[in-house]
């Protein structure tokens, strides 16, 4: 269980967090969400001890501090020795972890095939591409089967596939019980893992909790309506609705206590034909672009 | 403990490994190699090509004079060639010329040379003459065999050093020329290596795994291992030479300063190791601490000054050393822990240190070391995680405080 608790950076006159409190518990994912320059590394680095904050606490399992905690840290910028093996640079990763030289061994060969980049186990990582690079730093971040994962931007550099790779492992760690943390904007994979995210802006917490009462409270529900994109975008622009548009269809944000019916009603007076509607929840994009845009 | 132990072995395995590494050794060995197979066969083949033109009625004696000038080459000319031989020696074909005339019945030597006199050439031919206007003289005044017998007289001359000499010159410019580079190669090369991880960020993941003040070591000591197997090579491609035969060990030299290898004992080479290794460690964390404190490998150049001008002072000191070892300078320097390690252990080869001043010596430098590393380890510390700010020289005290 990690708790994190009124924590404040200040970097002279800018305060780059502030009063930041959540926690996780064994087996959830936390999203720390915010645009760049929000103080979500900042946070995380308050956490590893890598800056000194200037007010608050971080506890492991009810001890002050991480020092306790096994730590798998996956840093926004990868850092990796360029002229260094693969497979070289990780068993000293390991070694420094504590592990003996067949767990090394095993735990090297496991991850490398299940990140399928066994391959490059010799290659200097210098020479590998960027996406490559960023299987071996995760690798690196799980390959001492660390209580707490701390996963800074995972999906960076990532394409679709590796992507999705990720996503199994990142569930098959939170299945094993692990503590994850994972700062990421990309928010349709952070709604796939995290039950309780905190959104930053400026260092501040714009909203923080469960994802789902997240969304609940956050009041505004939208209508996709399929049909001739010209005729609803005229609608809209005469009933004065926000809307936005893409190639088959129209979205329109409901304002608060607003019934979708009576949309529906104004469609059906007009004589606009719908060929579909879907009542839908705001997604954790919409809600970040919303709070944190602009 | 343990971790700085893996950690050591991590950076001296990739140091090792390097191509960079491998080449240095390589060409440290042909270097040195090619430097005594030149001396060894191009000595033999060493000529000393003299021309002599004597008009006056005093002769002389080649063979004495091949006996007083080692490869001696000489030739005989007219009078008539004594242009075409100055040219000789202005385009180097010959290294010597000596026109011997008579001026009432004195001789009187011109001697022509390139650049530099040959006092050996010039004493040769002088005694020579000196002995028979001698001869000459005496026959004419009628002295007695007795008298002349006096007057040939040569005086003994018994030559007795009174300092005390552990070695030889050529040692001090064995041991300033390696500390000069090790530092330069080395050291510079630690403060690369600090500020490379910074650069790459592997610093981030590293600092979650391991102290910061183990790495700082683990890099410097790593890369004093790596310095120390360089010099290693360095002696053992002399020792190599010296198997072959190209070291003369009677007429050893070093670019001309005599290496005297019977002198050699177990206190020059403890000395050896101790300065070598006290002198690599004052640098090394000056450059670590400095390394630590930019994020870009090219900002190297505007941190490094004030360390590179007490490397370069430390080479001219060394200098000053080996020809006063006893001045002003050299013994301020004597305690001074950036250039006592050249300087001590200079004194120390040629005898001009004394027991007390030289564990004086030793004792302020190890105390030093203990200081700077403990500035270093916390400018180190807190400099491994500033990123993007421009360095300024304030921020040095800013860290050094709690």
């Amino acid at each position: 269980m990690l708790e994190v608790m009124s924590l404040t950076k200040r970097f002279g006159d800018k305060t780059a967090v502030e009063q930041l409190s959540f926690s996780v518990s064994s087996g959830e994912v936390f999203g720390l969400l915010g645009r760049n320059g929000a103080g979500k590394t900042t946070t995380i680095k308050m956490m590893l001890g890598l800056v000194i904050q200037d007010e608050g606490s971080v506890m492991w399992k009810n001890q002050n501090g991480l020092k306790g905690a096994s730590i798998g840290y996956l840093p926004e910028e990868r850092g990796l020795y360029p002229k260094a093996k693969v497979v070289d640079q990780l068993s000293y990763f390991g070694r420094l972890e504590g592990m003996d030289k067949s767990y090394i061994n095993r735990s090297v060969d496991y991850w490398l095939d299940r990140f399928e980049i066994a391959m490059y186990r010799n290659k200097m990582a210098g020479d590998l591409s960027k996406g490559n690079q960023q299987k071996v730093q995760l690798v690196a971040t799980l390959l001492h089967n660390p209580d707490l994962i701390i996963l800074d931007e995972p999906f960076s550099g990532l394409d679709p596939v590796n992507t999705n790779l990720l996503t199994e492992v990142i569930m098959e760690e939170k299945k094993k019980g692990k503590v994850i943390i994972m700062s990421s904007h990309q928010m349709e994979q952070v709604e796939k893992f995290c039950k309780e995210v905190v959104l930053m802006k400026d260092g501040q917490a714009l909203l923080a909790g469960d994802l789902e009462a997240i969304k609940n409270s956050y009041g505004l529900m939208y209508l996709s309506l399929y049909g001739d994109v010209e005729k609803l975008k005229t609608f809209c622009q005469n009933h004065h609705y926000a809307y936005e548009k893409d190639e088959k269809r129209i979205i329109i944000p409901l304002k608060k206590k607003q019934e979708p019916h009576t949309v529906l009603t104004q469609l059906k007076n007009e004589d606009i034909a719908i060929s579909e509607i879907t009542y839908l929840q705001p997604t954790l994009h919409q809600i970040f672009v919303e709070k944190v845009g602009s | 403990m343990n971790a700085l132990w893996t950690a050591y072995l991590f950076h001296i395995r990739e140091q090792i490994r390097t191509k960079g590494f491998r080449i240095t050794s390589i060409v440290i060995s042909l270097l040195i190699l090619g430097y005594f197979a030149y001396n060894h066969f191009s000595s033999n083949e060493e000529k000393v090509l003299v021309s002599v033109i004597n008009t006056s009625s005093y002769s002389i004696d080649e063979k004495v004079l091949k006996e007083n000038i080692d490869g001696l080459n000489l030739t005989i000319k007219e009078l008539k060639d004594e242009e075409e031989e100055q040219e000789k020696i202005k385009d180097q074909d010959l290294d010597h010329l000596v026109v011997i005339e008579e001026k009432d019945s004195i001789p009187v030597l011109n001697y022509y040379y390139h650049r530099s006199p040959d006092p050996t050439v010039l004493f040769s031919f002088t005694t020579q003459l000196q002995q028979q206007y001698l001869a000459k003289v005496s026959t004419e005044q009628a002295l007695s065999q007795e008298v002349v017998s006096q007057l040939f007289q040569s005086i003994p001359v018994e030559e007795t050093m009174l300092a005390e000499n552990n070695g030889s010159l050529g040692i001090v410019y064995v041991f300033i020329f390696l500390m000069y580079t090790f530092i330069l190669m080395f050291g510079q090369g630690v403060a690369m290596s600090i500020t490379g991880e910074k650069s790459t960020r592997v610093m981030e993941v590293m600092i979650t795994k391991i102290k910061p003040i183990y790495m700082l070591f683990a890099k410097i000591l790593s890369s004093l291992t790596a310095g120390l197997i360089q010099v290693s090579v360095f002696f053992l491609s002399g020792y190599l030479a010296y198997l072959i035969g190209w070291i003369n060990t009677d007429q050893f030299n070093i670019v001309g300063f005599d290496f005297d290898l019977s002198q050699i004992n177990a206190g020059l080479i403890i000395g050896f190791v101790f300065f070598f290794a006290c002198g690599y460690l004052v640098y090394a964390l000056c450059f670590a601490a400095l390394g630590s404190l930019i994020s870009r490998t090219e900002d190297l150049g505007s941190v490094m000054g004030p360390v590179m001008v007490l490397v370069v002072g430390a080479l001219m000191v060394g200098i000053k050393t080996m020809m006063d070892p006893t001045g002003g300078l050299v013994s301020f320097s004597t305690y001074f822990p950036f250039f006592s390690p050249i300087v001590a252990y200079s004194k120390f080869v040629m005898g001009e240190i004394s027991t007390l001043e030289l564990l004086i010596s030793g004792a302020v430098l190890i105390i030093s070391i203990g200081l700077i590393a403990y500035a270093a380890s916390r400018i180190y510390v807190k400099g491994v995680m500033v990123y993007g700010e421009k360095f300024k020289w304030s921020h040095l005290s800013v860290m050094l405080k709690k």
